[in-house]
C-alpha cells in the first residue's frame, strides 16, 4: 500500500494513511476516556444508596449508551479536524490530483445494475434514463451496460415495467439510429437489458447474485443501485477511474444524498444529510479509511472478487435471526475485506443521490426491515475470520437499533430506582451547597445532549464559513433556522422512533419475521385517520406513563417531559411531517434548503425531464388496464413474449393454466387472481392464445 | 389445389411457391371483415394504414379460400403472420438466435413492415434492414455469457465460549455426578457445515 501512494491518482485526502492510525487511536482513546469519566461520574449518582442489581444494570446501560453517543461525537470531531487540516484555505475542498483519463475504448466494462421490486415504474425508469444520458455525455457511454433487474411479483407492475422499458428502448432506438446515420458514434447509444426473475430468491442479494452468475463474466465492475438511486455520469466515470487506478479496491462507496422530496419530514432528512452528513462522512471515512463499509447501493464493485468471495453464508437457525441474510451490504463488505480487497468510502465525491421516505410511518416501515437485517449480524460480529473493523461496522449496525431498547430500559430502570429509593435527594439538590448526585445527573444530561448537538453545531458553522455553501443552503439566517427546525423535529420524533425500534427489536428477538414489502416512494400525505390508527398506542402510552410518573415520582416528571411530549403529540406530528404543503412553504422561504434545490445538478435536471417523458408514457396507456393491453395490443404482446423467451428460469406454479385462459377469455385477464395472472403472463402459449382470441 | 392444412388440422398459409387462388373465387363477404381485422391488428401494432392494408391483403391471398368464416379466417391470417415473423430467424440464418430476432422484431417490427409492405412476398429488403437493427442490438433481450457459480462462503466459527455446546459441556462437567470425562470442548468445524465446496477460504 505505502509504496503505491506517491503515484496514486486517488485524491490526497482519501489516500492519506499517516492520519489513519492517528484517527483510529484518537477515536478509541477519546471515546473510552470520555466514557470512563462519564461512567465514574454516573457511578456517584447511582451507587449513592448502595450497590444492587438494579443500580449495576443502570450503570452498565449508561456506559454502553454513553460509549455509543461518544463514538458519534468523536467521529464528527475527527471529521471536523480532517476537513480543517487538509484544506487550510478552503476548508471543505478535497485536493484532487487529476487522474489520468482512460480512452473510452480502454475503459473497463461496467454494468449498471438497478434492482427493482414492485416499485413505481415512472420514477424508476426516469432515474435510469437520466443516468444513461448523463454517462453518455461523458464520452464513456460505450463502456457501460444497464440492467434492470426486476424481482417484481405484482403482475400489473411487471407489465408497467415492460411498458416503460419498451418506451425507453424506443426512445433510445431513435437516437441510436440517428447517431449511426450521422456517424458520430460507432456503437449503440446504450445497451439496456431487462431481466425479471419469476422467484425472488434471497431478495436483493439474490437478485444481484443471479446477475453475477449469469452475466458477471462480461464485466470488470458493477455499479449497484437502488430503485430510487440516481448518479451523475461524471461521478460514475470517476469511480471507475479510481478503482482502475487502485486494483485492490473491492468496493468504492459514494455516500448518497437524499433529494427530490417535498414533505416536511423528507426535507428535514435531506437537510440533515446535506449539512451534517459531510462532517460525519469525512470523520467516518477518515478512521475507517480502506476498511470502509458498503451501503448496498451507489457503490462500484469489482465483479470477479465479489463473485469469488461474497456469496452470503447461511445463518444457522430459523428466521428472523437465522436463515438467509437480509441486510447483505455490511456482510458483503466484511467478506470482500476478509479476502484482502479494500472497501473505501469516497466521501469527496458528490453526484450520488437517492430518495428518502416521506412520512414517519414509511420511515418506520423501512427501519423495520433494516432492524431485522441488522440484528442478524449479531452472530457475525463474534464469528472468527472477519477483520476487526468489519466487526465494528457490523456491531455499529446492530447497535443503531439496539440503542433504542437500551435507552428505554435505562429510563425505566432509572424511574424504578427513584420510585423504590425515594426522591429526597433530588428534591433537596440545591439546598446542600455542595456537589450532589442530582447535580452530577444534570451535568451528565447536559453533556450527553451536547455530544448529540455539538456535531450539528460544527456542521452548521462549516456551512456558514463557506459563502457558496451557505447560499446553497438558503442563506445565513435560513441555514441556522433550518438547523433549528431539524433539531426540533428530531427531538419530537426521537421518543417515537425509540418506541418503534424497541418494538422492532422485540419482535425480531421473539421470532416474528418481517414481510419485506416494496418501499412506498410517492409523496402521499398521512391523513388524520391514518395517523391516529398508526400512533394511538404511542399517544395513549405517553399519557398513561406521564400520569404514572406524575403520581409516583413527580420529581422526574420534568425530566421525562421531552420523551412524553414526543409520544403524546405523535398523531399531529405525523400529519404535520407528512405535509408537502408545509414542506413547500418552507422551501419557498429557502428553509431546509439543500444545494440540489438551490441549483439542480445536471443529472437531476435530466431526471426531471425523463420523469416528464415516463409520465407521458404512463398517461398514454392509462385508459387501458395493462392486463388488457398485453392481451390486445399487438406491439406490447410481442414485446412481452420476446422478453419472456429470454427468461431461462423455469416458471413453476400450481395454477391450471388452461382453466385460467378460459376464465380470462370469459371475464378478462384483469379479473383473475394474481397467481392466475402470473401463470398466464409467464406462459407464452397461453398468452398467444388469449391474444389471438382477442382479435378473432 | 387443395387447402394447405397444418399438422393440427388448422388451415394454414400456402407455401410462397404455391400459387394462391385468386381472391375473386373466394367468398368476399367472409374475407373482407377478416382482412379488415388484420388491418386493424397491424395498425394496432404500429404499421401505417396503406402498408397494413397491403400486408393484410397479401396474407388473405395465402389463406385457404375454403375458410369462409370471418373469425377463423382472421385468426388463420394472424397465425400466418406470426409464423412468418417466427421464420425470419431461419431466413437470416440465425435460427439459434430466434430470441434476438423476435426481440428486434418486437421493437422494430412495425417500422419495418411499414417500410416494406411487400415483405410477405419479397422479404429481401426487409431482411437487409432487419440485419442492420440486429447489428445494433447484438445481444437481444439479454446477452449470452458463460455462467459461473457464486458459492456461499463459510459462516465461520464462533469463539468457544459463545457456543451452546461449550456451556452444556461445562454444565455437565461441573455438576455433581456429571460425566467428568467430558471436557467442554467443541470441534472447530461445528458451525461451518453450510460451507459449500469450492468456496474461498
Amino acid at each position: 500500500m505505502s509504496e503505491r501512494i506517491p503515484n496514486s491518482p486517488v485524491p490526497r485526502m482519501l489516500r492519506t494513511t499517516s492520519g489513519v492510525l492517528f484517527s483510529r487511536i484518537g477515536l478509541i482513546l477519546a471515546t473510552f476516556a470520555s466514557t470512563y469519566l462519564a461512567s465514574v461520574a454516573f457511578g456517584h449518582v447511582v451507587f449513592r444508596g448502595g450497590v444492587n442489581p438494579a443500580t449495576v444494570a443502570l450503570w452498565l446501560l449508561f456506559c454502553v449508551l454513553f460509549l455509543w453517543v461518544a463514538q458519534g461525537f468523536w467521529t464528527a470531531t475527527i471529521g471536523l479536524l480532517q476537513m480543517l487540516r487538509h484544506s487550510p484555505t478552503s476548508v471543505f475542498k478535497v485536493k484532487h490530483e487529476p487522474l489520468p483519463r482512460l480512452d473510452p475504448e480502454a475503459m473497463p466494462r461496467t454494468a449498471v445494475l438497478m434492482p427493482v421490486y414492485n416499485e413505481d415504474s415512472v420514477r424508476f425508469f426516469a432515474g435510469l434514463e437520466a443516468m444513461i444520458r448523463s454517462v453518455h455525455a461523458t464520452g464513456y457511454g460505450t463502456a457501460f451496460d444497464y440492467y434492470v433487474l426486476s424481482d417484481t411479483t405484482d403482475p400489473t407492475v411487471w407489465l408497467e415495467e415492460e411498458t416503460q422499458f419498451a418506451a425507453l428502448l424506443d426512445q433510445l432506438a431513435d437516437e441510436n439510429l440517428a447517431r449511426r446515420k450521422g456517424r458520430t458514434d460507432g456503437g449503440p447509444f446504450a445497451n439496456v437489458y431487462y431481466r425479471r426473475r419469476h422467484k425472488n430468491v434471497a431478495r436483493k442479494s439474490g437478485n444481484i447474485e443471479d446477475w453475477c452468475e449469469r452475466f458477471g463474466r462480461g464485466y470488470t465492475y458493477m455499479l449497484t443501485l437502488d430503485a430510487d438511486s440516481v448518479m451523475d455520469g461524471n461521478t460514475i466515470v470517476e469511480m471507475v477511474h479510481r478503482s482502475t487506478a487502485e486494483p485492490d479496491i473491492g468496493i468504492l462507496q459514494v455516500p448518497p444524498q437524499p433529494v427530490n422530496r417535498n414533505s416536511l419530514f423528507a426535507r428535514c432528512q435531506q437537510y440533515a444529510a446535506s449539512v451534517y452528513g459531510e462532517v460525519f462522512n469525512v470523520g467516518f471515512g477518515a478512521w475507517t479509511h480502506l476498511d470502509g463499509n458498503y451501503y448496498g447501493h451507489n457503490a462500484l464493485i469489482r465483479v470477479q472478487p465479489f463473485i469469488d468471495h461474497c456469496g452470503l453464508p447461511l445463518l444457522p437457525g430459523k428466521p428472523p435471526l437465522g436463515g438467509e441474510i437480509l441486510s447483505h451490504d455490511f456482510v458483503e463488505a466484511a467478506l470482500i475485506r476478509k479476502a484482502g480487497y479494500k472497501v473505501q468510502i469516497a466521501y469527496d465525491l458528490d453526484g450520488s443521490y437517492e430518495e428518502c421516505p416521506t412520512t414517519l410511518v414509511d420511515y418506520a416501515i423501512r427501519d423495520q426491515r433494516w432492524c431485522q437485517g441488522n440484528l442478524q449480524h449479531i452472530r457475525l460480529v463474534f464469528t472468527r475470520g472477519y477483520r476487526l473493523m468489519s466487526r465494528l461496522h457490523l456491531g455499529m449496525g446492530v447497535m443503531s437499533y439496539l440503542a433504542s431498547p437500551l435507552w428505554l430500559a435505562f429510563m425505566l430502570l432509572g424511574l424504578v430506582a427513584v420510585i423504590v429509593g425515594g426522591s429526597g435527594a433530588a428534591e433537596t439538590a440545591w439546598t446542600s451547597g455542595t456537589i450532589t448526585p442530582w447535580m452530577i445527573g444534570v451535568f451528565l444530561f447536559v453533556v450527553v445532549m451536547l455530544m448529540l448537538l455539538i456535531p450539528k453545531f460544527y456542521a452548521v458553522c462549516l456551512v456558514l464559513q463557506r459563502p457558496d455553501v451557505m447560499r446553497a443552503h438558503g442563506g445565513e439566517l435560513q441555514a441556522v433556522v433550518g438547523a433549528i427546525i431539524e433539531v426540533a423535529v428530531s427531538v419530537l420524533i426521537a421518543p417515537l422512533m425509540m418506541v418503534y425500534h424497541t418494538t422492532f427489536v422485540i419482535n425480531t428477538l421473539i421470532g416474528r419475521s418481517v414481510k419485506w414489502n416494496a418501499q412506498q416512494r410517492d409523496e402521499s400525505a398521512v391523513g388524520w385517520g391514518d395517523a391516529a390508527r398508526n400512533h394511538w398506542k404511542q399517544t395513549a402510552g405517553g399519557v398513561v406513563v406521564g400520569v404514572l410518573i406524575a403520581w409516583l415520582a413527580p420529581s422526574l416528571f420534568l425530566w421525562a417531559l421531552p420523551v412524553l411530549l414526543g409520544l403524546v403529540v405523535s398523531i399531529p406530528v405525523s400529519v404535520l411531517l407528512s405535509s408537502v404543503t408545509v414542506g413547500a412553504w418552507l422551501r419557498d422561504r429557502r428553509l431546509l434548503m439543500i444545494p440540489e434545490e438551490h441549483e439542480k445538478p445536471k443529472v437531476l435536471r435530466l431526471h426531471q425531464a425523463a420523469l416528464s417523458r415516463t409520465q407521458a408514457v404512463a398517461d398514454a396507456v392509462d385508459d387501458q388496464h395493462p392486463m388488457d393491453r398485453v392481451v390486445k395490443d399487438p406491439a406490447f404482446c410481442r414485446f412481452h413474449l420476446a422478453n419472456l423467451a429470454a427468461n431461462t428460469e423455469p416458471f413453476e406454479s400450481p395454477v391450471n393454466v388452461a382453466a385460467a385462459v378460459e376464465s380470462a377469455q370469459e371475464q378478462g385477464l384483469p379479473s383473475l387472481g394474481r397467481p392466475e395472472q402470473l401463470a398466464v403472463l409467464s406462459n407464452p402459449h397461453a398468452l398467444r392464445r388469449l391474444h389471438h382470441a382477442a382479435w378473432a | 389445389m387443395g387447402p394447405a392444412v397444418n399438422p393440427t388440422g388448422q388451415p394454414t398459409i400456402s407455401s410462397p411457391d404455391s400459387p394462391a387462388e385468386p381472391p375473386a373465387t373466394r367468398d368476399r363477404a367472409a374475407a373482407s371483415p377478416a382482412v379488415q381485422r388484420v388491418v386493424d391488428y397491424l395498425r394496432g401494432w404500429g404499421v401505417g394504414d396503406a402498408s397494413a392494408r397491403t400486408l393484410a391483403e397479401t396474407l388473405d391471398t395465402r389463406i385457404d379460400p375454403a375458410v369462409d368464416d370471418a373469425a377463423k379466417r382472421g385468426t388463420a391470417m394472424l397465425e400466418a403472420l406470426e409464423r412468418w415473423t417466427d421464420g425470419l430467424a431461419n431466413e437470416l440464418g440465425l435460427s439459434g438466435e430466434a430470441d434476438r430476432v423476435a426481440f428486434v422484431m418486437a421493437v422494430y417490427g412495425a417500422r419495418l413492415l411499414d417500410a416494406h409492405p411487400e415483405a410477405l412476398l419479397q422479404s429481401a429488403d426487409l431482411l437487409d434492414d432487419l440485419r442492420g437493427h440486429l447489428d445494433v442490438w447484438e445481444h437481444g433481450v439479454l446477452p449470452k455469457l458463460e455462467p459461473q457459480e457464486m458459492h456461499r462462503q463459510p459462516l465461520g466459527d464462533l469463539p468457544m465460549v459463545l457456543r451452546g455446546e461449550f456451556w452444556s459441556g461445562t454444565y455437565r462437567w461441573v455438576m455433581p455426578g456429571g460425566d467428568k470425562s467430558i471436557r467442554p470442548h467443541v470441534p472447530e468445524s461445528v458451525s461451518s457445515e453450510n460451507a459449500s465446496p469450492g468456496s474461498a477460504p
